[in-house]
């Protein structure tokens, strides 16, 4: 009769074998289950059995992810925040900038419009524009009174005359 | 990120514009002469500097009397006018001024219609022209090392015969002695 | 930039686990590579929508998803029993590959680690992701129980049976090589 109850191990004694050997149980299970493989050959040879593969599996490493994966990660990513158009605070910024400035040329543009001459100063503007034209006037007046008096005698009429009394002599003989 | 960051620089670029003083730089007529008030050493100097709405204002006033003078000025964009008496202190740098001119406008393909030296005296007139031979801008520069320098510069549409008609109708005698304004 | 820093974190410690547990469930390193990459982007995209506690169990989870998706559409894709069989032993091949052919690398040791990999991924689909995410990958019940979407008792019964069909797996082993 022991014997049987040895060799016959139930589903609930195997579940609390494979928790103590992976290590996963309370600690009276553990007890239990310590004194129990003492006493029961199976019991130990089952809990020596799943200790060996419970330790083994604790030594499984992690696949260790490729580089490359990673590497093309950082493109893809890269791609995602070009996308990113503009944060909020940014935009909020260059909003308000752009407002202020047009807002400014506007009300410059207006004030430009709306400047006022006194009377005084439009007949004043009319005096300076009546000089300037005068001035010009002076000028032009030397100007031609340079080329009829100067240029024209001494620098175009001088040269004309020496090529003509060459040619008498050349050709007439004097 | 990246274009959030440029959009950012050009508005800041564009608030500065904003506050960017008028210049006319852009007009194909307009000329900057530099700094001219180093010449400014004898007793008369003239300078005059009239934009295009004080112009608008002077047509607009001048419209019954003068209508030839409106029409005129209604066309300009600005007249600048600085005239020197010319004297042994600010002769040699105006005539160094008025040569570094007459580089710059060649290089800015200015069209040189007047180009006279006598004795004491130079005169150069400048032209710049549009593309259907409009005048766009006059420079005029001169000195007379017994009398005056003087630098003008006119940007806008201009009719040189109109001008030259206007000027002998204001000529007046008296012209060699103005006050500073 | 917290995200960024958040992110690294989480891929530096979760990569291996990810690419793992597809390994095991997909029998295919191409595979498992693919849905690594996936979980990874998945999980850039929805950085702060969750808790960095709580990351853990939604990228086991992702990935345990994708895999099932994967291998749904595989198993469409095959007609034949007896390709599986081939494809099984192709598949081991992939997971020793490098290991057990290469003599000078070759334990008994090894060996060992070898056989019980391949048991495991010779495990019921059920069985096999409670295992290599207990066993291997080091979650605790309740994660698992959360990555699974099953009960915590159905953990620990999964788990048990899992135990107990390696070892049959194993014996088996033990007896062809006697």
């Amino acid at each position: 009769m022991q014997d049987k109850k040895l060799n016959s191990i139930s589903e609930e004694i195997l579940d609390k074998i494979i928790a103590v050997a992976y290590k996963d149980t309370s600690l009276n299970d553990r007890i239990s289950i310590y004194f129990l493989a003492k006493r029961n050959p199976k019991v130990k040879k089952l809990l020596i059995e799943y200790r060996e593969t419970a330790g083994n599996v604790k030594k499984v490493p992690l696949e260790e992810c490729p580089d490359s994966v990673i590497n093309s990660l950082k493109i893809e990513t890269r791609k995602e925040k070009k996308s990113f158009f503009i944060k909020p605070v940014y935009a909020f910024a260059i909003i308000v900038l752009f407002v202020s400035a047009l807002v400014f040329v506007l009300t410059n543009q207006n004030k430009e419009k709306e400047t006022v001459y006194s009377k005084v100063e439009v007949e004043q503007a009319e005096i300076q524009v009546k000089t300037s034209l005068a001035i010009l006037n002076k000028v032009f007046k030397k100007t031609e009174n340079l080329i009829e008096d100067d240029i024209l005698p001494k620098r175009v009429g001088k040269p004309i005359q020496k090529s003509f009394s060459i040619i008498n002599e050349v050709l007439i003989g004097g | 990120m990246k274009y959030a960051k440029y959009i950012f620089i050009v508005m800041v670029l564009v608030s500065f514009t904003a506050f960017a003083q008028k210049d006319y730089s852009n007009e194909p007529g307009y000329f900057d002469f530099g700094d001219l008030s180093a010449f400014e050493t004898g007793e008369g100097v003239t300078e005059v500097f009239l934009e295009s709405n004080i112009l608008r204002m002077v047509a607009s006033a001048t419209e019954e009397k003068e209508p030839d003078l409106s029409s005129m000025l209604n066309g300009l964009k600005l007249i600048k006018v600085n005239v020197f008496d010319v004297s042994n202190k600010n002769e040699s740098g105006i005539k160094g001024r008025i040569n570094e001119t007459d580089k710059k406008l060649m290089s800015q393909k200015w069209d040189r219609i007047v180009r006279s030296r006598g004795g004491d005296e130079t005169v150069n007139v400048y032209i710049k022209t549009s593309g259907n031979n409009n005048i766009l801008g006059l420079v005029v520069t001169t000195i007379d090392k017994n009398d005056q320098a003087v630098f003008v510069n006119i940007v806008g549409n201009i009719d040189l015969k109109k001008i030259g008609k206007l000027g002998a109708k204001f000529d007046i005698p008296s012209l060699d002695k103005i006050d500073k304004e | 930039m917290l995200d960024s820093i958040g992110y690294k974190t989480l891929v530096n410690r979760y990569k291996d686990r990810i690419y793992s547990y597809s390994v095991y469930m997909l029998k295919n390193s191409m595979d498992a590579e693919d849905v690594t990459q996936e979980v990874l982007i998945r999980l850039w995209k929805n950085m702060g929508k969750f808790k960095l506690p709580a990351a853990g169990s939604w990228i086991m989870r992702t990935t345990h998803n994708l895999c099932i998706d994967y291998l749904r559409r595989n198993q469409i894709a095959r007609q034949r029993s007896v390709y599986i069989d081939e494809d099984e032993s192709s598949e081991e091949k992939i997971m020793d590959n490098d290991k057990e052919n290469q003599p000078e690398t070759r334990t008994q040791q090894n060996i060992v680690l070898e056989r019980i990999k391949s048991a495991v991924q010779k495990l019921p689909e059920n069985l096999k992701s409670v295992f290599v995410l207990y066993e291997i990958e080091g979650f605790k019940y309740k994660e698992i129980s959360s990555v699974l979407y099953i009960p915590i008792n159905s953990v620990k019964v999964y788990l048990l049976r899992a135990r107990k069909k390696l070892q049959e797996e194993l014996k088996d082993y033990a007896r062809q090589e006697a």
